[in-house]
């Protein structure tokens, strides 16, 4: 969980992502950051994010984004 | 179901205004016009109480007086008249009138027989009649007849003259502006007199033989033909009427008689040497220009025209005749606005 | 059949009536007959490419479910004999597969398109270049008459396909039910170009009649014939007039034409959108926003995430991400950020694809080369915008200019509205280098005095309408600021006083009525008396 915030920090500084929960459908994360965001956790957690899985759900919050690295990493 | 009820009513009511409001706006901001309103105002009449029907174009309009011959020989008339008046129109409202009266004369004005009409470019002129008719299967006929013709004018302009008169808000002038409904009853009987004189010359050679060449149009010619027909059907007399024109040909006169001859109806033409002599119209003062008359050579016009009429058919004679008293009002107010009271 | 014709107006009074007088059930049947109703006023025998579409998706996307089905099947059972590498092979081999049956369909869809659309352009050119090459030969060029709303159904056809080929949705088994999807009369005009997912449940169940539904959508068709007759065509008549004699109203008239045509093209473009969905909404079925106040953007980036939503959306999900998380574009970034340092190699598989798309959005929108050069204009500054972002941020504060209030807000609105403007210009233009020139005319030939001193009044506008068009392009933009401040407008209306309300629905309707610009314009001297 760390290891992603710092992340997303470098990537965004400027926003809130423990608390916001609406990351990308609130408009505060988007596309240009999710590829960006992708790229990173890719090499980071040795994955592959797919465009199917570009969904709002995935990235809303922190705890989505955890939770599809995790599944990825396990399927 | 209550609340259905209450939507109901609320959305009927809401129709109702809008309904309302666009009868005032129509009546704001159409084009108030002589000759809509009269042909308006025909509606105005008592059923089957015209005598003698007068349909036609503008020589028509400013030259016959049916409120003169009223006063003269007592019998009543009405003339549907307007500038440039489609063959199709004269028809419809010919037509149509039929349906409100039953005259025993009907009186057809058909220069137009010679003349091909465009829909496209005068839409004016179908216009100052089309507006001043209720809405009837006659109508509805010209309208697909007009829009066939020409895409950019559309059925429901005809229908709704708002849709066609939207533009006229730029004219609007909150000072003057009120609501003008369409005339409900004339006084004039469709008589839209002009006093400006413009003297006129007879041209060298009037009425002599000129070599002209003059050809019936088909959709004019088809439509004449149906009129009569029509009349002959309900057992109505026919006079196809030629009012004075400088531009008149021997030829053309000709061409009249003898389709008149045909069709089985009498033919008076106003240019021919026996009836100018008898009408006396003098050039100098009683025309409002070459092809029509002014208030003075109307008041010619319609003195021998309704002679001719009382001999030839058995008119009734209304003058004192209680139910007729409304045509006693109007033939006062008509010779007071016209200034022939004197 | 335009949308601002009676002829709409009635066919949708009868299809609405049709619909609720269907058993519920079979409503979706009735909607299904309405819509080639709908299609076959556009002419018959362009029903022969829609259908084209829709039984290779259908046949396309039924494969691809049982394809899945099965291998699903398969992958459980054998998934715990593989390792690591063993899922990865399963998965890329089975994508493989897959791609056998979307590639084909994929291409034959947009080659239909493409063929329809582009052929005469391409071959055009290429007979100019092999004139000028002297070679023998000249490709036939073939003028074909586009299919109504061929450029959005088969978008809208291909994302759905995309995403059954994703597995994230299941595809339709029921083909009258896709061909209802594919056809869908309001959408298939001009968009919003839909989803599937969003779509399928409200147009397969049989909605209920709801009186506030049906009454917002009047609303809103009648907000959207608003927008194109009081405002669009009016404004139309200026723009014509300046873009059809570029050198005679050069300098200070062409800016003006250009941000008159914004307000035109918005117009008619979001008001037939609304003409839409407020029909959609008759039948009980939301569509996708296609508008959020594109003129309200603060940036180029903005403007497009608000300017034809559905189009920009379906780029971003079926072009933009494939694309950018590539494995191919994942190595270009690496590459990038060693060669040209870790800011600008990060963005490298956000710009070139974002480049790649606008081009193709520019292309989108019409064969001619005025549409290329529009699709670079729009690249280039959605690159330099993306690119330039944090560095301009990074100046702002570094000169302490306030980026947090509104002075700064209506600075970025209309630096963007400059930059729209300028873009449309190639857009209207009759073509590339007309553009170009008259772009630099209005730079040579500014002249503010000429506008002040009657110019405006040359444009074929009188003062009457273009005090309309000012008025009407104000109310406009009083909904769109209070629709931007969240407020929703037809439910805040709903719950005003019924005076109040009445006076805004006929205020609205006669404006409609009076100001609309329809039918043969009033010309008082046709109406003069002519004697006969």
């Amino acid at each position: 969980m760390e290891s992603l915030l710092k992340i997303l920090a470098e990537i965004r500084p400027d926003v809130d992502f423990e608390d916001n929960k609406e990351l990308v459908d609130s408009g505060e994360l988007d596309s240009f950051d999710i590829v960006t965001l992708v790229g990173e956790l890719c090499d980071a957690y040795d994955i592959e994010i797919g465009a199917d899985d570009i969904v709002p759900e995935n990235f809303n919050s922190v705890e989505a984004m955890m939770a599809l690295v995790t599944r990825l990493q396990e399927d | 179901m209550r609340k259905q009820m209450h939507i109901i009513a609320r959305c009927s009511a809401f129709c109702l205004l809008f309904v309302l409001l666009f009868g005032q706006l129509t009546q704001t901001l159409r084009r108030d016009d002589d000759e809509t309103n009269e042909i308006h105002a025909f509606y105005g009449e008592a059923e089957n109480s015209i005598d003698v029907l007068y349909i036609g174009s503008s020589p028509l309009l400013r030259g016959v007086s049916p409120m003169l011959m009223y006063q003269e020989h007592g019998f009543t008339g009405y003339s549907r008249a307007s500038a440039l008046q489609a063959p199709s129109v004269s028809y419809g409202l010919l037509a149509e009138s039929l349906e409100y009266q039953s005259p025993e004369v009907v009186v057809l004005v058909c220069d137009n027989l010679f003349q091909s009409y465009d829909y496209a470019q005068q839409e004016g002129d179908m216009r100052r009649a089309m507006d001043g008719m209720k809405f009837s299967r006659y109508k509805w006929d010209i309208i697909q007849e007009v829009t066939a013709a020409d895409e950019r004018q559309t059925t429901l302009s005809y229908l709704f003259p708002l849709l066609r008169y939207h533009e006229r808000w730029k004219e609007f002038d909150p000072a003057e502006a009120e609501a003008k409904p369409l005339l409900e009853h004339s006084f004039k009987k469709g008589h839209v007199y002009l006093r400006e004189i413009s003297p006129q010359a007879y041209p060298e050679g009037f009425m002599e033989p000129s070599g002209d060449t003059p050809v019936f149009d088909e959709n004019a010619l088809a439509y004449t033909e149906k009129s009569i027909a029509l009349c002959k059907e309900q057992g109505i007399e026919v006079v196809l009427l030629h009012l004075p024109k400088m531009s008149w040909t021997y030829e053309k006169s000709q061409a009249m008689a003898e389709f008149a001859k045909q069709q089985g109806v009498a033919y008076l033409d106003f240019d021919t040497a026996e009836i100018r002599s008898q009408v006396g119209l003098d050039p100098a003062v009683d025309y409002y220009d070459q092809g029509h008359m002014n208030l003075t050579g109307s008041v010619k016009v319609t003195r021998w025209l309704g002679n001719y009429l009382a001999t030839q058919y058995t008119l009734p004679d209304h003058r004192g005749d209680a139910a007729y008293a409304q045509w006693e009002e109007d033939l006062q107010q008509y010779m007071e606005i016209s200034g022939l009271a004197e | 059949m335009a949308f601002t014709s009676m002829q709409f107006v009635m066919f949708l009074a009868l299809a609405v009536a049709a619909y609720y007088l269907t058993p519920k059930r079979y409503r979706w049947v009735t909607l299904l007959v309405v819509n080639y109703v709908f299609y076959y006023f556009a002419g018959v025998k362009y029903f022969v490419y829609l259908f084209a579409t829709t039984l290779s998706t259908y046949i396309a996307t039924r494969k691809l479910g049982d394809m899945a089905a099965q291998n699903k099947a398969a992958y459980d059972a054998a998934k715990a004999t593989l390792d690591k590498e063993g899922k990865k092979a399963w998965k890329a081999a089975f994508t493989k597969r897959k791609r056998r049956i979307l590639i084909p369909t994929l291409l034959f869809n947009f080659g239909i398109l493409a063929v329809l659309k582009y052929s005469a352009f391409v071959s055009e050119n290429l007979n100019v270049l092999l004139e000028k090459i002297s070679a023998p030969i000249q490709m036939p060029v073939f003028h074909f008459l586009l299919p109504l709303g061929i450029s959005f159904y088969t978008f809208q056809t291909m994302g759905y396909l995309i995403d059954v080929y994703r597995e994230k949705v299941a595809p339709e088994r029921n083909i009258g039910k896709l061909a209802l999807f594919i056809s869908f009369f309001p959408s298939i005009v001009q968009g919003p170009i839909g989803r599937f997912q969003t779509l399928s449940e409200q147009l397969f169940r049989g909605n209920s009649f709801s009186y506030e539904q049906a009454k917002f959508g009047v609303q809103l068709m009648l907000w959207g014939a608003f927008k194109k007759l009081v405002i669009a065509d009016r404004a139309g008549v200026m723009v014509d007039t300046v873009f059809g004699f570029p050198e005679t109203y050069g300098g200070t008239y062409i800016a003006v034409a250009a941000l008159v045509y914004c307000i035109q093209l918005y117009g008619d473009f979001s008001g037939g959108i609304d003409i839409a969905t407020g029909a959609a909404q008759l039948f009980g079925i939301r569509l996708d926003k296609n508008f959020e106040r594109p003129y309200l953007a603060t940036s180029i980036p903005d403007f497009w995430r608000r300017w034809h939503i559905s189009l920009g959306a379906w780029f971003r999900d079926y072009v933009f991400y494939p694309l950018s998380l590539s494995k191919f574009f994942m190595r270009v970034g690496k590459k990038g950020r060693q060669i040209l340092g870790n800011y600008v190699g990060k963005l490298l598989p956000v710009l070139i694809p974002q480049f790649i798309i606008f081009f193709l959005i520019g292309v989108w929108h019409g064969a001619e080369w005025k549409y290329i050069a529009f699709g670079f204009y729009n690249g280039t500054l959605i690159v330099l915008g993306i690119l330039f972002e944090q560095p301009l941020q990074n100046l702002a504060k570094k000169l302490h200019i306030q980026t947090e209030c509104f002075s700064w807000h209506l600075f970025r609105i209309l630096r963007t509205l400059v930059l729209v403007a300028l873009g449309k210009i190639i857009t209207r233009a009759p073509g590339f280098h007309v553009s170009l020139s008259m772009m630099h005319s209005m730079v040579t030939n500014w002249d503010m005095d000429a506008l002040w001193t009657g110019g405006l009044l040359q444009l074929g506008l009188d003062i009457q309408d273009l005090w309309v068009l000012a008025l009407a392009s104000l109310v406009l933009l009083a909904v769109s600021i209070m629709q931007e401040s969240g407020i929703r407008v037809r439910e805040t209306l709903a719950k005003q006083n019924l005076y109040f309300r009445w006076i805004i629905y006929l205020s609205a309707v006669f404006s409609l009525i009076l100001f609309g610009v329809y039918g043969l314009n009033y010309n008082a001297a046709d109406f003069i008396y002519r004697g006969f």
